[in-house]
């Protein structure tokens, strides 16, 4: 998947905001991530060509950042914080329901491509432990029956 | 007993987020009186007199790092905001973030007008969506009433501030690796020196401080040393948000001053243990912060007293545990979140975050074949210590440590007898 012209303007726009070109990396694959779902090889190799960075460091990047995806994944992506202040509330129960619930283990899609489940360090909002993000939505205080609610709203 | 609210005054007022509920509660009155009367040196002087230290976790004194920025001839100069807030159990930035973002932009810009900056960026964990956009909407307000931009209040002194988000790494949160991020490149730290405050953002002086940090700038500026004295000790002086969490009645952020202690901050505040259970452990600053128990709850919790106690204060996350909690699984609980989080750079932490994460795995699994195992640890994070080649990897082991040399006997029964000796009910209901 190539990068598509007016996404180009935007990414353009970001760079000049730099003294650098080279610090508009992470804005810029997050932008296309936004627009385009995930960063695609293709995508990726264009930005290193436009920024002049080799592609390897380009691919290392986008693997090196949890919230960085070069595969496909869901329309909703769940992240369940899995840190001591959330573990110690049982956080891994939380995360064996989710699992149920969607029948896929952490760090996989489901089969109708809906949810993409993913195990995180603290999401930073342990006073709601144990909490979930989905989207950029968070849910704290989670119980088993609030797990089954709250997945019926998407 | 209330709390000694500075930095969270403007919390819960109304629109405490947009310029007008901003200024509303004073907001940018330190930052017109510091451009239109005082001098780069009278600001670096006040913030050095106030003995504010870092609130990012190293508790560095904020005027020294500025005074060192500012001393140092090159140009152009930065001004970061750590905001990249990963250590577990802490969020009291993410309120500061979401809820007064504006008093952070003011910090930054007292800190660019004492630093000799003009250009700042707040390094945003990519997990805060609601705080990224809080911020970015408080710098377009700034910029269009211009109290960010060029000339401020009608001096030469223009400040600009972009929002940067990462994207999730917990290593970003150190000032250098945050630094690399910043330029476009896997996250990793620098070997220091050469300091950021010398070579930083791009090789220039750049001034690093946390979000909490910069908060406390404007009350500096406005009120004055003397006032900002009068909370907290005479070497950790002013107020504090500590992030409380865990088996506690009234999780939540609570500024006190310095030197509260933890008895009252957990019991007072906190509203003791849930159920009327008793406390096993606290780790009063963070994943890295050595486990302290019941004998210690008397600590102050201010950068001196709970060094002292052998923790440290951190970033003020103060996780609660309680006596049903298995203490093999909270030790192999923080040792998989640094396994995970170690960078690989180096082999000592690479390696020794892996192998005590097994370890401590087996151990919970009642695999371990002798208790020379948990003897192990104690030699891989020795070795942590002394040769990883930066604090992630040499703050990874205290948990783990001080967990074994505390509990050690829970360690023992899993090994010899294949059991846990702490009998834990689910806590979650409706499961
Ligand atoms: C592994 C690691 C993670 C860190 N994470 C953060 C963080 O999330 N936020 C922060 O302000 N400081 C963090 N720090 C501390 C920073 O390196 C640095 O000391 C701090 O930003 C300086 O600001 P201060 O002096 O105002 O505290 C971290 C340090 C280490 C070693
Ligand atoms: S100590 Fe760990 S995090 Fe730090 S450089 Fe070494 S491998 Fe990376």
């Amino acid at each position: 998947m190539n990068i598509p012209q007016p996404l180009w303007q935007e990414i353009e726009q970001i760079i000049v905001s730099y003294p650098q070109p080279q610090g508009a990396v992470l804005p810029a694959l997050h932008k296309i991530q936004e627009r385009m779902g995930y960063l695609a090889e293709e995508a990726l190799a264009q930005i290193a060509g436009h920024l002049r960075i080799p592609q390897v460091d380009l691919f290392e990047i986008a693997t090196f950042y949890t919230l960085l995806y070069t595969r496909p994944h869901g329309d909703n992506i769940i992240l369940v914080c899995n840190n001591i202040s959330c573990y110690i509330l049982d956080s891994e129960t939380i995360l064996s329901t989710l699992e149920d619930e969607l029948k896929i283990k952490a760090g996989n899609t489901t089969a109708d491509n809906k949810f993409t489940l993913q195990a995180v360090s603290c999401l930073g909002a342990c006073d709601g432990g144990p909490v979930m993000l989905i989207n950029d939505q968070l849910y704290p205080h989670l119980t088993g029956d609030k797990i089954r609610r709250i997945l019926k709203e998407y | 007993m209330p709390q000694t609210r500075v930095l969270l005054k403007n919390i819960g007022t109304p629109d405490s987020e947009t310029l007008d509920g901003y200024l509303k509660n004073g907001g940018y009155q330190a930052l017109k009186k510091a451009v239109s009367d005082l001098t780069p040196e009278e600001i670096v002087d006040s913030v050095k007199r106030s003995g504010l230290r870092g609130r990012g976790g190293a508790g560095f004194p904020a005027g020294m790092k500025w005074q060192f920025c500012a001393s140092d001839q090159a140009c152009p100069k930065y001004v970061i905001c750590n905001a990249d807030e990963g250590e577990p159990g802490t969020f009291k930035d993410r309120i500061l973030l979401e809820e007064d973002p504006h008093a952070v932009l003011e910090g930054m810009a007292l800190a660019g007008y004492a630093i000799g900056a003009n250009q700042g960026y707040v390094y945003i964990r990519g997990e805060y969506y609601k705080g990224a956009l809080s911020l970015e909407k408080a710098v377009t307000e700034a910029n269009q009433h211009h109290y960010l931009g060029q000339k401020i209040y009608g001096t030469d002194f223009d400040f600009n501030i972009q929002v940067f988000r990462g994207a999730g790494a917990y290593i970003c949160g150190e000032e250098t690796a945050l630094l690399d991020s910043l330029e476009g490149k896997a996250g990793r730290s620098r070997i220091k020196p050469p300091y950021p405050v010398n070579q930083g953002l791009w090789g220039k002086p750049t001034c690093v401080n946390n979000v909490e940090t910069l908060t406390n700038i404007p009350w500096v500026v406005n009120k004055g040393v003397d006032w900002y004295r009068k909370f907290g000790t005479e070497e950790s002086p002013g107020t504090k948000i500590y992030s409380l969490s865990g088996h506690v009645n009234h999780p939540g952020n609570y500024e006190l001053p310095m030197g509260a202690t933890l008895r009252e901050l957990i019991y007072e505040y906190g509203g003791g243990i849930r159920q009327g259970r008793r406390l096993k452990a606290v780790m009063p600053g963070g994943a890295s912060s050595a486990c302290l128990t019941e004998k210690s709850l008397d600590v102050k919790m201010d950068f001196h007293s709970l060094a002292a106690a052998g923790s440290m204060l951190g970033s003020g996350a103060v996780i609660v545990m309680d006596e049903n909690t298995c203490m093999v699984g909270a030790a192999h609980n923080v040792a998989a979140f640094f396994e995970h989080e170690s960078c690989g750079r180096c082999t000592p932490c690479r390696e020794g975050t892996h192998w005590i994460k097994r370890i401590l795995e087996r151990v919970k699994n009642f695999e371990a074949k002798s208790v020379a195992e948990i003897d192990l640890i104690a030699d891989l994070g020795q070795n942590m210590r002394l040769g990883a080649f930066c604090p992630l990897g040499m703050g990874a082991p205290s948990a783990a440590l001080s967990i074994i040399q505390h509990f050690r006997d829970e360690f023992e029964t899993h090994v010899k007898e294949k059991r846990c000796p702490v009998n834990i009910p689910a806590v979650v209901p409706g499961l």
